[in-house]
């Protein structure tokens, strides 16, 4: 990693995007102590990473990429020793269980038995148990049915509204978009990009569809638009900026139909991947 | 040292114990019983057959002295020494349960302290199962007086050491390792390498002024029980133990983990 500078607000979630291999999982072992940087430090909750190593652990949950347990150890004693490691009481285990549907049932059967859907479930259940200021997840839905899926997004809103900061690494973007405040892109090693998620996709061009009664008319010195196509009575295009110059021209035109598509952080990434190769 | 962290890894490792501790018991008891039934035997034996490690086959003390030195002894203290103090550290790193457990307030240095306080205990608690058993296969069949308990609980603590040594080298080999297979690998081939100086220079003259330098040298089980312990060799083995710790401890502290797998 290179001039790598990241700042996470207190009470944000903050995505970490990259493809396979850009050093998502390497800066985040740096942060946690697991790997040494050559330059720089780590600050974690106001408190070097370092020198004050254990005293950040008490309030750091973790998700590695890919959770392993004790596998001759159930569910419940894998839970019950790493809540013993961590020093506090696991308070928050029976809400997370409950809301990714890990029941008592599944926690008294071994891990070696999980399948690698219940595995994520047990490691993220893991990480949140001792009620954690900071949760660092390293692509936390991995495995996960999109109903768990799903719950899983809903109890991060919740964390947020309760103050927890949370910082996840993930390569599905969709997910990102839905639940991140912020993002940060790097590629191999080097941050590209970091911006608020609204700030990023309203710079991104979106795609319209629109349909006329009759020939379409000529859109090309609308602001903000480019890549014309017409086809029939349909006119495809992609918008920049601001939807009203856009919409003031079609008031006056024989509009049947308009489909705006949103900006989506899959095009953003892809853009901002596809400029920095260059 | 960690106590849910001890807990942990006795937790893992109970049955290996209980196995282990059961089966040097057992061989325990064996050494009065098998001298009893087949001393005739033993008195006849030639004299260069009468020897065997330190222990001479003809007195009590001299069979238990062999029972203590004998390989499947060796083999199996060394399934703790090595089998569960490898594992505690490579193993866990290779197999990913590692950074979970580092991802909790425990310093590196609490890991590796506490791993060798519990495999510490192990081996106090096999070997001194052995010692159990010897005396309780003496006392069944009367030979309590020919064998000094005050002697044999010294054996004890000069066994504890030598394998503690061992297993302080497992450990030291464990921290620098990603991997569990290359970490047994090297614990193992520093046994049989000190095993094979120390039984080489029973065999072969030449070799016996190699003997010093092999650990199981300075475990003299046949000296102790007959009355000559030498604080020598508990220093050397202690000092063969402090050694490799203190390597694990400074080692493990300062190095990158990987990610597993």
């Amino acid at each position: 990693m290179r001039d790598l500078d990241l700042r996470v607000q207190p009470a944000e979630v903050f995505g970490f995007l990259g493809p396979n291999g850009a050093g998502k999982s390497t800066t985040i072992r740096t942060m946690l102590g697991f790997l040494r940087p050559s330059a720089g430090r780590v600050r974690i909750l106001g408190m070097d990473s370092t020198r004050d190593h254990l005293e950040i652990m008490r309030h750091v949950g973790y998700l590695p990429g890919d959770p392993a347990f004790d596998v001759i150890a159930t569910g419940q004693q894998a839970l019950d020793f790493l809540a013993s490691l961590s020093g506090g009481e696991p308070r928050r285990r029976a809400e997370v269980c409950e809301r990714l549907q890990l029941d008592e049932a599944t926690l008294q059967r071994k891990v070696r038995d999980y399948s690698k859907g219940t595995r994520q479930k047990l490691g993220i259940v893991q990480a949140l148990q001792h009620d954690p200021r900071l949760v660092i997840m390293d692509e936390p839905t991995e495995g996960l049915d999109p109903l768990v899926q799903h719950s899983f997004m809903a109890l991060l809103g919740d964390l947020r509204r309760e103050g927890k900061t949370i910082f996840l690494s993930s390569h599905i973007l969709s997910e990102v978009e839905r639940v991140c405040d912020r993002v940060a892109i790097i590629r191999k090693g080097t941050l590209i990009a970091m911006e608020d998620v609204s700030t990023l996709l309203a710079k991104r061009s979106r795609r319209v569809e629109l349909r006329f009664d009759g020939d379409p008319p000529d859109l090309s010195d609308v602001a903000g638009i480019s890549t014309i196509e017409v086809v029939g009575d349909t006119v495809s295009c992609r918008l920049s900026g601001d939807v009203r110059p856009l919409l003031q021209r079609l008031a006056t035109l024989p509009v049947r139909d308009l489909t705006i598509e949103p900006a989506r952080l899959e095009d953003a990434f892809l853009e901002l991947y596809g400029g920095s190769e260059t | 040292m960690n106590f849910p962290l001890y807990w942990g890894i006795w937790r893992r490792n109970w049955a290996k114990v209980v196995a282990v501790t059961c089966g040097l018991a057992v061989w325990g008891f064996l050494a009065p019983v098998i001298y009893k039934s087949i001393l005739g035997a033993l008195k006849g034996l030639p004299k260069g057959l009468q020897q065997f490690g330190s222990g001479d086959l003809r007195t009590f003390p001299g069979v238990v002295t062999v029972m203590f030195e004998h390989p499947l002894v060796v083999a199996i203290a060394c399934t703790i020494a090595v089998a569960i103090t490898v594992p505690a550290i490579a193993g866990q790193l290779q197999r990913g349960t590692l950074e979970l457990m580092l991802a909790r307030p425990i310093a590196r240095t609490t890991l590796i302290g506490t791993s060798a306080l519990a495999v510490l205990t192990m081996l106090l608690i096999s070997l001194l199962a052995m010692v159990v058993g010897i005396q309780v296969g003496a006392a069944v069949e009367g030979l309590n007086d020919q064998l000094s308990l005050g002697s044999l609980v010294i054996v004890w603590m000069n066994a504890v050491l030598l394998y503690a040594a061992f297993g302080a080298f497992a450990l030291a080999a464990s921290s620098a390792s990603n991997r569990n297979g290359p970490a047994v690998a090297a614990a193992l081939a520093f046994v049989i390498i000190n095993y094979f100086l120390e039984v080489l220079g029973g065999f072969w003259d030449v070799a016996k002024a190699w003997q010093p330098y092999s650990l199981f040298h300075h475990f003299n089980a046949g000296e102790i029980l007959t009355g000559g312990a030498s604080i020598f060799d508990f220093w050397l083995l202690a000092v063969a133990a402090a050694i490799p710790l203190i390597f694990a401890l400074y080692y493990f502290q300062r190095r990158d983990l990987p990610a597993p797998g």
